[in-house]
């Protein structure tokens, strides 16, 4: 797959279209991204422990059960490009 | 030939007020897309919050399956793109579920099993998607409601064995209050992963995932089906594949939806948004000892010390209302069985009928008075269901309804001999077949008194007075 391609299929996945005449761009936005990640090959890992909060504390706060917020439809509805019976209808993802 | 090894995963939905890690409502039978938070729909910059009841929820029924709770709540990212997920991935608990290394016994043909329970994690549910001919719809309102997932090991042989350790499992999420757990609303859904093997090997065959099943007659059909499907497999030297399949109702059979190989890397790493949460060990143990009566135990209890038969204990159990009420009834009156009689018979037949809950027709004290006059034959059983049928209707307590309806026992042996001698004189021949041998005409002369006093003459008493002024009268 050359970088065309690949950035096409990429915008796909995340339900893009890239015109053509931006693509120039995206190449070299990926080309530079590229290189970011190549430098961080260089940083040794072994017996490293992954870190996932910066700040590795523990927490007692546990949210007490009770109804607070809950939007309106509309809102829940105002993005959907197609509605019906209150749903937001999208093209059918099983065969 | 083979052997059939079977594991479970149960999802059940928690009856929490809000959702899991948002405060919008858990309600079912609302309209679509009217029950969901800005949380529940990943908007950007939104963060979650742990339900502490859903928390307390998981931890009893840990306790209730004994299992080693741990301590330090912590979340995973389960990542995977579909319309039912706004965020693109689900909140659960990979590395660290809450509950490990439990276990249930069940009962099969009158055999205990052990069942051990590898692990009970928390989560999240996802949208509901229906699809129609030609698009899918999407409602949010299920989204975000909390999940405990429950794990068996790979230990079960047969339909029959799942079935019973499904419904064990059921009245446990039932008696500690923690869900309804309705398969066919989806409360409880079941996924049985089965694969078969060669009597006295010791490997796994392939795996095959039936998933949500939505009733235990299902699931039961479905694994009748898969085991005869893959031995015939086998049997052809064929190879089974690892598959997900799903059961359809309409054919009865399995059907392969896709295959594993093809399921997509989940790629679960640590939820970098709720930091872990330590619970107290205070707050564990206290959920332990504020765990209601489980129905083992109750059933235990039925058995021996309250002498009710395995059919009306199980009966009783089976609606935790009932059995509440009971347990509740039997503190105030010890006529156990007469209890029970009523409530599983008349009562249960009632509340089925009319779709009611116990506490919607009768105050336990009030049942309770009633059973105690029932218990030592102040009220016949005739009069009990009089007076029951009127303290549903009236809504009033049982002396009340006797006395405006003038329901009472006749236990004066005086006017009771005197209505049967009168009986007696008028019914000569069948007093002489009587004595001739003809005793099952004692239950005709009762019915007669019966007849008389309009249902109010103990007939314990008159049965008694009978047989001795019949007595009497042979010489």
């Amino acid at each position: 797959m050359d970088e065309r391609e690949l950035i096409q299929s990429l915008a796909k996945d995340v339900k893009l279209s890239v015109l053509d005449e931006n693509m120039d761009t995206f190449i070299e936005a990926y080309h530079q991204f590229l290189k970011q990640v190549q430098s961080l090959e260089s940083i040794q890992t072994e017996g490293v422990k992954p870190l996932v909060f910066p700040f590795e504390v523990e927490t007692s706060f546990l949210r007490e059960d009770s109804i607070q917020d809950v939007m309106r439809r509309e809102d829940i509805l105002k993005n959907a490009k197609h509605i019906k019976n209150q749903q937001i209808q999208i093209p059918k993802v099983v065969e | 030939m083979f052997e059939t090894i079977i594991g479970i995963e149960v999802h059940c939905e928690l009856k929490t007020q809000s959702k899991m890690f948002s405060s919008a409502p858990v309600s079912f039978g609302q309209p679509p897309n009217s029950q969901a938070h800005v949380i529940d729909l990943a908007m950007p910059g939104t963060l979650p919050s742990v339900n502490k009841k859903a928390v307390e929820m998981a931890i009893r029924v840990c306790h209730a399956l004994h299992m080693d709770i741990d301590s330090l709540l912590r979340f995973d990212r389960k990542n995977y793109y579909y319309p039912d997920l706004p965020k693109g991935f689900q909140i659960t608990q990979q590395y660290h579920p809450i509950g490990k290394n439990g276990y249930l016994d069940i009962e099969v043909n009158g055999q205990k099993i052990h069942i051990n329970i590898e692990q009970l994690h928390l989560e999240e549910d996802t949208a509901k998607l229906t699809h129609d001919d030609d698009c899918t719809l999407i409602d949010y309102n299920r989204a975000g409601i909390p999940l405990i997932e429950i794990v068996t090991q790979p230990q079960f042989h047969n339909s029959q064995e799942v079935c019973a350790y499904l419904e064990a499992l059921r009245m446990i999420l039932i008696y500690t209050d923690v869900s309804d757990a309705i398969m066919a609303q989806g409360s409880m859904r079941c996924d049985i992963n089965i694969s078969l093997r060669p009597e006295g090997s010791q490997g796994y065959g392939e795996k095959v995932e039936i998933k949500n099943l939505n009733s235990l007659a299902n699931v039961q059909k479905a694994i009748d089906f898969e085991i005869q499907r893959q031995t015939e497999l086998l049997l052809n030297h064929c190879s089974v594949p690892r598959q997900t399949r799903r059961f359809d109702e309409k054919t009865q059979k399995t059907i392969a939806m896709r295959d594993k190989e093809l399921l997509a890397d989940y790629r679960y790493y640590p939820e970098p948004n709720i930091l872990p949460v330590r619970l107290p060990w205070q707050w564990i143990e206290s959920i332990k000892d504020h765990l209601p009566v489980l129905p083992a135990q109750r059933r235990d209890k039925y058995i021996h010390e309250y002498k009710l038969s395995v059919k009306e204990a199980d009966t009783l159990l089976l609606n935790k209302d009932l059995s509440d009420f009971y347990d509740q009834v039997v503190k105030q009156c010890i006529y156990y069985d007469t209890v029970c009689h009523w409530l599983i018979g008349d009562v249960l037949s009632y509340l089925h009928k009319n779709h009611l809950h116990i506490h919607d027709i009768f105050e336990v004290q009030d049942f309770a008075k009633l059973m105690n006059m029932t218990g030592q034959g102040i009220v016949s059983s005739k009069q009990t269901k009089q007076v029951l049928s009127l303290m549903i209707l009236e809504k009033k307590d049982p002396l009340t309804i006797m006395q405006k309806h003038h329901i009472q026992q006749m236990n004066d042996e005086n006017v009771l001999i005197e209505l049967i001698e009168e009986l007696l004189d008028n019914h000569f021949q069948l007093v002489q077949d009587y004595h001739q041998g003809k005793t099952n005409l004692l239950g005709y002369f009762v019915g007669q008194v019966m007849k008389k006093t309009q249902g109010q003459a103990n007939p314990q008493k008159t049965n008694q007075l009978l047989k001795q002024l019949l007595e009497k009268r042979k010489t």
